[in-house]
């Protein structure tokens, strides 16, 4: 079998897999309730519960230490009967006498064979009825709606689809890490490292557990799959806020091909990541309090509008639960939807239900963490530093390094004089080491008055300069859009997409005007959504606190630009064309603007066509472990490759880190040993190393004897398997392969080869292992003499 | 009351029952052509067609080099190894005689001691090593001269020796090196096991280093082994391997018999990439002095078993033999001993032998005549009473087979040109280590030695077994039942010797099932064929071109992982993991090995997959 072909099925069976938990698993569960709400809306409503729903399955069985395939399946089942039952008002104990009954029919014969199949018949009748009439609705009778989602679907498969096919591997570095974490949760650990936004985890190690696929390949391939949701609730949300049919899916489109995106905006899509897992819930969060605040006052009280606040509540906590900057971005949309609709948002009515809402979501994103926080685990590193970005400490680290005025202190001499000295260019300082024992002067009352005198001077002078530095900051905002986010030739595309945001701003004053208050408050709302999102990219050039670094803002900036792009199309259009009776113009002109826009697309070479590669592990790496685990039963044999396989094959067999092998064999002893304990043994080795995310001069270089004669690298983590250092290390392992088969010609066999990599097996006496260290040529072995002199 | 027409139905009824039970068994009897030996073929003087070194078809340069004593134990045993293996055999009396041509070098080098490894010597080896000679070390014997060699010992791949001499618990045997997987001669505690410990357990402990491949290792007692690991355990036969070549080193007298045979076809298969050798593919079981005719001792017999010796023969012995020979799939070869003491005037009873060879012809068995016996007047008696008691039985039978003991053989070749030996074509004689296993006596008459005894089956016993299916893929396991007549001993009780022999049979040869059984006629055609035969053998890629000069002859293959795809002109039966049994149906086989391929797999234009 190809393993295109394998790589395909995996894939086809992960997104089924993840589908049926989280869009059919609840659409089923809550058919009463969705039925009668658009498809798009049914489908963010089932997609965010199933998520929340299936997270915090995995978290609270993991926290009892009681999560296994069993408990899984089991409370995933029992649980989605129940609730079932309960929204669906089915009567349980109805449903259990009718089963009874007919069970008993069946047995004592009075209902036949022939009978059971043919209600069988009936019952698979009418769900084929069901789904024709599905087809029909939303397929047959919306043939150009089908036409975009079909190209949608397409260029989702040629700019990402594609990477699957032809890179197998992973494409991020800290991927063997979650990876670790993962396989720390099959082993009943949840948080290994410390308390962590799990979600991802969760959802990860779910498929897994219930649906054995091995986890390696989940990370390999998931993202697609968040890829496709990603687009899937960008796409559904505009469709539920446009007044038009089409521009909601030109808009993600042009997102998908747009070739005037930075790299960076999108280069992340293809990996499996929690922070891109994270930021499908941006939308769902964004949509539900727009939604909220859509609701009258006086149905605020309906069993609708706690829906729709439960619903931003699981969205909401689950950004948080997965990762911090989907909060963050989440949370300053929030605040640039509350300024849109801040007629209600100031009201009491609606304050407190969104403010207790909020409070709830980040509590039930919290609770996990807490509860294991509270049992001792203590903070991951990178959790540690996002509390303090949240306290300001890391600001005031930052501001630190930036300034040398707070490193000025005023020491008082013994005979009273007040001298100013500099701590930064003290020795002690220099080298971290901060204590700098000196008796500063408490300052009086006086001094004090005249320090808050003094600042609220400087305040009211900065607010008075603050008309004249608005152009400034509108200008350098224009700049780093352009810069960062959208690096197209047209100098004036920063300004153009602030002109824009201004537009949906003045064009939500103008739809309140006309008593389309509601739309008028989306736009408004996308508009200070955008800006404020704006502010945080150019947080730096500000000297705002920055809370996330400009190349991660672009991606959830360039994710979030094609909403405002579609409302401010959509809201103009509407506007020209208001009136009921001439909807049918609207989608005709925005269907003309869709086909305009595609072939401006294609026209001007605006497709993007990405690089397919994998700087971290080699399709031959995987292609191998893939049979290997295949080949051969768990635990019988062990990989000797540079490290990612560690985390890769856990579930199955054993690994060893080539730098470890290599440095038993350095400074070999007569007596000196490396056995390896296993039926069987593999060697990878990359004939043409991978740089490992550091290049250097001769980068792509084949691995030779040039290489093998350098000194071993001697540096720790990762390092060693980076860059030049990959290089030594690979071409080592190579002549020691050659020098081994030279001993074992008929033992050690090439197991797989490529242009890029070579896979050796060896097989193994169990009673009598070979002893693998040897003298290959470039390592130094000592006589018994020589130890003796020594 | 039965009404008339209810006891017509019942007599009916009863009636086709006892026809249909009735009719299959005097039809089977009817049928049994027992007096005809199926096995039997012509018998022809084909022996001056064996084949010599000079028949020269595997190649100018398949040659071995035997370095030592060519008339000593081990001379004698590579001697055989070589006819068998079709080489040609050079005998040297040292390394330095042998005159080396690089043109024409020798594929195996044999040593039958280290000490003819010293000085210049080693350094001759050493280029012929890398010349790609195999050097075998056929006995390691001084372990103290090799601790003073260090370059000795570094050829060797010896990385220490820890002691002299060095007492084993047992030895154990890796699965590669023989056919028939691992096996483990530890030193039972039980008594019956403990006296099959027959090996030499007083050995040179050598701890091998890096770079060799062990095939087995001396077995410590739980003291002595406590804390050594299984690495550094007293290795017995080993390889070490040098750029590509092959040193390999016995420790103890392995080779200085039968057993070296094959050791030394394991030592070539694991040298090379794969190696093709021919074999007999025989399976033989010899029940030799039964059936008896006549009842003598009986006296003792029936104190005993309350039997006569015809009667414990036939309803004792006959059906418990069957049953064994069931369930070890392989074919009997009974031979006939009509009576032991010619000199009494118990004469043999009439009307059994119709019933013994009916049974056998059941069975597949084959009838063959033991030229035992006890008391004789004059040597010329046997047959010639023989030959009556066979007239008076009206029974034609053609044997084919004859038994006797290795002392008797010469004597009785002039009896097989005529008369009641005139068609026996195979001699078989209990195990020695003077004739060869397989060989021809004479042109017309080979001879076919006992491999084993199915009653005393000790440790070294199953070595050699081991070996000589490996090398021959040929056994020939032997029941005496002279004693259970003839009783000396308490042991020689049937139900003792049956339960023996009945597990070691099943125990010892169920991995050598896939071979064929056959009687000794059978294999007697085989042998021939065997002894007869030239092949030569060419690689090209993944396809091996054998050639034979006999159609239907057997060969093994051997290889390192690679699997057979496909025969042309032959069949394939695989025995083992990398171990091949192949009929060449035809004179030339060629045999297709499986592309080593993945099952998952990337490469459509990968690098040459064959030119690893």
């Amino acid at each position: 079998m190809l393993m295109s072909t394998l790589v395909i099925l995996r894939f086809t069976g992960i997104f089924a897999a993840y589908t049926g938990i989280t869009v059919l698993l609840p659409e089923i569960m809550f058919r009463r309730i969705l039925k009668g709400r658009r498809l798009s809306e049914q489908f963010l409503m089932s997609y965010t519960f199933g998520n929340f729903y299936i997270i915090n399955i995995v978290f609270a069985l993991q926290l009892l230490h009681i999560s296994n395939f069993f408990t899984l399946t089991a409370v995933t089942v029992l649980m989605s009967i129940l609730i079932g039952l309960k929204v669906n008002r089915i009567p349980l104990r109805r449903k259990l006498a009718k089963g009874k009954k007919i069970f008993c029919r069946l047995s004592d014969g009075s209902l036949g064979i022939r009978s059971a199949v043919s209600k069988f018949g009936e019952w698979m009748k009418s769900g084929c009825r069901y789904f024709g009439k599905f087809f029909c609705r939303y397929i047959v009778k919306k043939p150009i709606q089908f036409v975009f989602l079909i190209f949608i679907c397409g260029a989702l498969l040629w700019i990402y689809g594609r990477q699957i096919i032809l890179t197998y591997g992973y494409r991020a570095s800290d991927i063997p890490v979650h990876l670790s974490w993962i396989n720390q949760m099959s082993r009943g650990k949840i948080f290994s490292k410390g308390v962590y936004p799990f979600g991802f985890h969760c959802m990860i190690y779910y498929l897994h557990t219930v649906f054995g696929v091995d986890t390696y390949v989940i990370l390999c391939e998931f993202f697609f799959v968040q890829v496709i949701y990603l687009h899937a609730v960008l796409l559904v949300m505009l469709k539920l806020l446009c007044k038009t049919k089409y521009l909601p899916y030109i808009g993600v489109f042009a997102y998908i091909v747009g070739d005037f995106w930075s790299g960076q905006t999108y280069s992340r899509f293809y990996s499996t990541l929690p922070q891109e897992y994270g930021m499908i819930f941006v939308i769902p969060s964004v949509y539900f309090l727009i939604r909220f605040f859509q609701i009258h006052k006086e149905n605020l009280t309906d069993r609708e509008t706690r829906r729709i606040l439960q619903c931003f509540a699981m969205a909401f906590s689950l950004t948080l639960a997965i990762h911090f900057y989907g909060t963050m971005i989440a949370g300053l949309c929030c605040i640039g939807i509350a300024m849109g609709f801040c007629f209600r948002f100031v009201k009491k009515e609606y304050f407190c239900r969104i403010m207790v809402t909020g409070i709830l979501s980040v509590v039930l994103a919290v609770l996990p963490m807490a509860i294991a926080f509270a049992g001792g685990t203590p903070l991951q590193g990178s959790l540690g530093w996002g509390m303090s970005v949240i306290n300001g400490s890391q600001n005031e680290e930052s501001d630190a390094d930036n300034t040398t005025q707070n490193n000025k202190v005023q020491v008082t001499s013994g005979n009273g004089k007040v001298t100013e000295i500099d701590v930064s260019k003290l020795p002690s300082a220099k080298k971290g080491e901060t204590t700098v024992v000196v008796e500063q002067k408490k300052p009086s009352l006086g001094d004090r008055m005249r320090t808050v005198t003094d600042k609220i001077k400087v305040i009211s002078d900065k607010i008075k300069t603050i008309p004249n530095k608005i152009p400034k900051a509108v200008r350098t905002m224009s700049i780093r859009i352009r810069n960062i986010v959208v690096p197209v030739d047209w100098q004036k595309m920063g300004t153009a997409v602030m002109t824009a945001y201004a537009g949906l701003l003045l064009l939500g004053l103008v739809f309140c005007a006309f008593q389309k208050t509601e739309y008028g408050a989306v736009l408004m709302s996308v508009g200070f959504c955008m800006l404020i999102l704006t502010v945080l990219l150019c947080a730096g050039p500000f000297g705002l606190p920055t809370l996330m670094d400009a190349a991660r803002c672009s991606i959830y900036y360039a994710y979030l630009l094609p909403v405002a792009g579609v409302l401010i199309t959509d809201g103009l259009l509407y506007l020209v064309l208001m009136p009921k009776v001439l909807r049918i113009c609207r989608n005709i002109l925005s269907l003309g603007l869709a086909a305009v826009l595609l072939v401006v697309l294609s026209q001007n070479d605006l497709i993007k066509e990405p690089g397919f590669s994998s700087g971290y592990v080699t399709n031959g790496a995987i292609t191998c472990l893939t049979n290997i685990i295949r080949d051969n039963e768990d635990e019988t044999w062990t990989i000797v490759s540079a490290n990612d396989e560690t985390q890769m094959g856990l579930d199955h067999g054993w690994h060893y880190e080539t730098i470890t092998f290599l440095r038993k064999l350095e400074h070999m002893k007569e007596d000196t040993k490396v056995i390896i304990p296993t039926e069987n043994v593999y060697f990878f080795i990359e004939k043409i190393p991978l740089d490992y995310s550091v290049s250097y001069a001769d980068s792509g270089q084949s691995i030779s004897k040039k290489g093998a004669s350098q000194t071993l690298p001697n540096v720790g983590g990762i390092g060693m398997y980076q860059g030049e250092k990959r290089w030594i290390v690979m071409s080592r392992m190579y002549y020691w392969a050659q020098a081994f088969m030279k001993k074992y010609p008929n033992e050690m066999k090439v197991y797989y080869e490529d242009d890029q990599f070579i896979c050796y097996r060896i097989p193994q006496n169990m009673y009598h292992q070979y002893n693998f260290a040897i003298d290959y040529g470039y390592n130094q072995v000592e006589t018994e003499e020589q130890e003796a002199e020594q | 009351m039965v009404s008339k027409r209810k006891f017509f139905s019942i007599a009916t009824m009863m009636f086709v029952l006892f026809f249909l039970f009735q009719f299959s068994m005097v039809l089977r009897d009817s049928k049994n052509t027992y007096d005809i030996n199926s096995s039997l073929t012509e018998k022809k003087a084909d022996g001056r067609n064996r084949w010599t070194p000079s028949d020269n078809v595997t190649g100018a340069d398949s040659s071995v080099v035997f370095i030592g004593n060519e008339n000593g134990d081990m001379g004698t045993a590579i001697s055989r190894w070589c006819t068998y293996a079709k080489r040609k055999l050079i005998s040297c009396k040292s390394v330095s005689t042998y005159k080396a041509d690089d043109k024409n070098l020798p594929e195996m080098m044999i040593l039958e001691s280290e000490k003819y490894a010293d000085g210049d010597n080693l350094t001759t080896l050493e280029t012929l090593e890398k010349k790609g000679v195999i050097i075998v070390f056929g006995c390691l014997e001084n372990a103290k001269n090799i601790q003073n060699n260090k370059a000795l010992m570094k050829f060797l791949g010896i990385q220490k020796v820890v002691a002299e001499e060095t007492h084993l618990a047992g030895v154990k045997l890796f699965e590669g090196l023989l056919l028939g997987g691992e096996v483990t001669y530890n030193t039972s505690k039980d008594k019956e096991e403990k006296k099959r410990q027959d090996l030499e357990l007083d050995v040179p402990w050598y701890q091998v280093g890096s770079g060799t491949k062990t095939y087995m290792v001396g077995l410590l007692d739980e003291k002595t082994g406590k804390n050594v690991e299984n690495e550094d355990f007293p290795t017995i036969i080993w390889r070490n391997g040098i750029d590509y070549g092959s040193v390999f080193a016995v420790v103890g007298d392995y080779m200085k018999g039968s057993t070296a045979l094959g050791l030394l076809d394991g030592m070539w298969a694991e040298a090379l990439q794969y190696t093709i050798y021919p074999i007999v593919n025989a399976q033989n079981l010899s029940m030799v002095n039964f059936p008896v005719f006549a009842d003598e001792n009986n006296t003792e017999m029936l104190k005993l078993y309350s039997q006569s010796v015809t009667g414990i023969a036939r309803d004792i012995m006959w059906p418990a033999l069957i049953s064994v020979v069931e369930k070890s799939d392989m074919k009997m070869t009974c031979f006939i001993q009509p009576q032991a003491d010619y000199t009494d005037d118990i004469e043999p009873k009439s009307g059994n032998l119709e019933f013994y060879l009916k049974q056998m012809k059941e069975q597949s068995a084959e009838a063959g005549i033991s030229l035992e016996y006890q008391k004789l007047d004059k040597a010329e008696d046997k047959v010639t009473k023989d030959t009556e008691f066979f007239e008076n039985e009206k029974i034609n039978y053609r044997f084919g087979a004859a038994f006797a003991k290795e002392k008797d053989l010469k004597g009785i070749l002039k009896d097989t040109d005529s008369g009641l030996l005139g068609d026996v074509g195979t001699l078989v004689c209990d195990y020695t280590e003077n004739q060869p296993v397989v060989s021809y006596y004479s042109d017309s008459v080979t001879l076919q030695t006992v491999t084993s005894d199915g009653m005393n089956y000790a440790y070294s016993d199953d070595i050699r077994m081991r070996s000589i299916q490996t090398a021959l893929g040929y056994t020939n396991v032997m029941l005496d039942m002279y004693d259970i007549f003839w009783p000396q001993e308490k042991t020689d009780r049937w139900e003792v010797m049956q339960k023996r022999f009945s597990s070691n049979l099943l125990t010892y040869w169920k991995n050598f099932r896939d071979f064929d059984s056959t009687t000794l006629s059978e294999s007697n055609a085989r042998i021939r064929t065997f002894l007869n035969l030239a092949y030569s053998q060419s690689r090209e890629d993944n396809t091996i071109t054998l050639q034979t000069s006999e159609a239907g002859s057997w060969f093994i293959l051997r290889t390192h992982g690679e699997e057979i795809d496909e025969i042309d002109g032959g069949s394939q039966t695989e025995i083992e993991a990398d171990a091949y049994l192949i009929c060449a149906e035809d004179t030339t086989v060629k045999i297709r090995l499986k592309e080593q391929e993945l099952y998952y797999d990337t490469r459509k234009n990968c690098v040459e997959r064959g030119k690893r």
